[in-house]
């Protein structure tokens, strides 16, 4: 059974747990309802990574027979059943790839942080993109940023996640989540911005650095 | 401001990761350089553009049933699950279309792992995993009209909810008996008319809704005043020919001594049945829900 281990004046994800009450085991009903609720969330995720619906549909039902296994060793935390399953479903994936030999992100730890900074400067060409027109790019650009930041960026933008959660996640510091969403976001600013959508005359000037304090 | 904004923060800020406290300071640091909130505002538009462009993808509805279906099949960890005991002068299932089917079904849904034939003359009974009895058929065999798979899940079912907590979880129906009959409704095409059990010492301890064999599927509980560990399963579906029995015409699938009962019958519109742990409180349930037995 699914043991509630909510400790005292902790915040908790209320809609996860919205279906629970103060008993001490967790009826099938509400594994699989909260199980369930993230299926969309995790096919868009396994979709987005593989680039595939054949593979995506590998990977979310893979996910969802390891979770069911798992089940009565899962410790509903105060984040909810999410990062658990996230976790579950991006291993697989990192196994997978493994097994294929797929790349490594060389230089990926906190010491590349300063790359964050630079994204400050860059980020301003965005602001006369017609995001209409450059759909097909961002979509692109995302494929193609390599794997360790893909997996990022994608539960960053698409699933909201906080850096305290991605981090859980990728089982990652944050230091390190926070260097690779700078990375991804850096890229996708140099791809968007090389597109012919971007009417470059308008592009704004970089980030005046002296502006603020380093 | 109690100290300078640094880079990073501006991008934690962006990010909506920092307190609310040093937010609003770093929003008042921002009023004051509208070039740099520009670029805080590109950096949030990045991320919910790309929100807006990555979740239009389309999702894969059937993927998702096949999903449903592990989640309502019994214990994935502890296969073989359960067992058909058939006996083999009455019954040769490769001899019977509809009971070779009925192994298909159940082999293909991973619901009963195998299918095994007794000796001679043995009762068919239902096994669980650890081989108790869960049905011992009236006939020796599961009746026409009703596949073993949904008989077998049934029971499961019935088994698996009531040795959890007192309420099942299900946040589309209420708790309390009085406030089921709309949601319900609602969820099956028609009011199942759940009885109340009360006076036959059962009190309703809640509903789900799961998709087992035979389609979407309304769990109701109820369990003994005394002894607690006795409880009556009423599962509703909508009528959908999942069953080829007549509206009507009352199932008995156990013997008077199986160690658990179950009886089927059905509407127009929804299939019923009804599994317990002791007869008369099995049949009393048909009854109270207007059944002659």
């Amino acid at each position: 059974m699914v043991n509630l281990s909510l400790r005292r004046n902790e915040p908790y994800d209320t809609a996860a747990m919205s279906d629970l009450s103060n008993d001490q085991a967790m009826p099938c009903a509400s594994f699989r309802a909260l199980a369930l609720a993230q299926f969309d969330s995790l096919y868009r995720m396994a979709y987005h990574l593989a680039g595939n619906r054949t593979q995506a549909d590998d990977l979310v039902q893979e996910t969802f027979l390891r979770a069911l296994k798992a089940q009565l060793q899962f410790e509903l935390r105060p984040a909810g059943i999410r990062p658990w399953l996230f976790q579950i479903l991006t291993n697989i994936w990192r196994n997978d790839r493994r097994a294929r030999s797929v790349e490594s992100l060389a230089g990926d730890d906190a010491a590349n942080l300063p790359a964050d900074e630079e994204i400050v400067g860059s980020v301003a060409k965005l602001a006369d993109l017609d995001w209409d027109l450059v759909d097909g790019d961002l979509k692109q650009s995302v494929h193609d940023l390599p794997d360790p930041l893909r997996e990022c960026f994608l539960l960053f933008a698409i699933e909201q996640m906080k850096y305290r959660e991605i981090a859980e996640v990728l089982e990652l510091p944050i230091g390190t989540v926070m260097s690779r969403l700078a990375r991804a976001r850096k890229q996708l600013v140099v791809a968007l911005t090389a597109s012919t959508s971007l009417p470059r005359a308008h592009a704004r000037a970089p980030l005046q650095t002296g502006e603020v304090d380093a | 401001m109690s100290r300078p904004v640094s880079k990073l923060e501006l991008i934690a800020f962006a990010d909506g990761e920092l307190s609310p406290a040093r937010a609003a300071e770093v929003e008042a640091f921002l009023s004051t350089n509208p070039s740099l909130r520009a670029e805080i505002d590109s950096l949030r538009t990045l991320r919910s553009q790309a929100a807006r462009t990555l979740r239009a993808e389309p999702q894969n509805p059937l993927l998702r049933q096949r999903v449903e279906a592990l989640f309502d099949e019994p214990a994935t960890s502890q296969p073989p699950t359960a067992h058909l005991v058939l006996p083999l002068a009455k019954r040769r299932w490769w001899a019977s279309p509809k009971l070779a089917i009925a192994a298909a079904v159940m082999i293909s849904l991973g619901v009963a792992s195998w299918v095994i034939l007794a000796p001679e003359g043995e009762s068919g009974v239902a096994q669980g995993d650890r081989g108790e009895l869960l049905i011992e058929f009236r006939d020796g065999r599961p009746p026409d009209g009703m596949p073993a798979s949904m008989i077998l899940v049934a029971v499961r079912k019935h088994l698996t909810c009531q040795q959890m907590s007192d309420h099942f979880y299900d946040s589309r129906f209420p708790r309390v008996l009085a406030e089921l009959a709309t949601p319900a409704a609602a969820f099956l095409g028609a009011d199942p008319s759940l009885p109340d059990l009360s006076t036959i010492g059962y009190h309703f301890a809640g509903a789900g809704g799961c998709r087992i064999t035979g389609g979407e599927t309304l769990h109701a509980l109820y369990r003994s005043d005394s002894p607690a560990s006795e409880g009556i399963s009423v599962f509703v579906q909508p009528f959908k020919g999942q069953v080829s029995f007549e509206a009507g015409q009352i199932l008995v699938l156990a013997g008077p001594t199986s160690k658990h009962q179950m009886l089927a019958w059905r509407t127009e519109s929804l299939l019923f049945y009804v599994v317990g742990d002791e007869l008369a409180a099995t049949e009393r349930t048909a009854e109270l829900m207007g059944q002659r037995l």
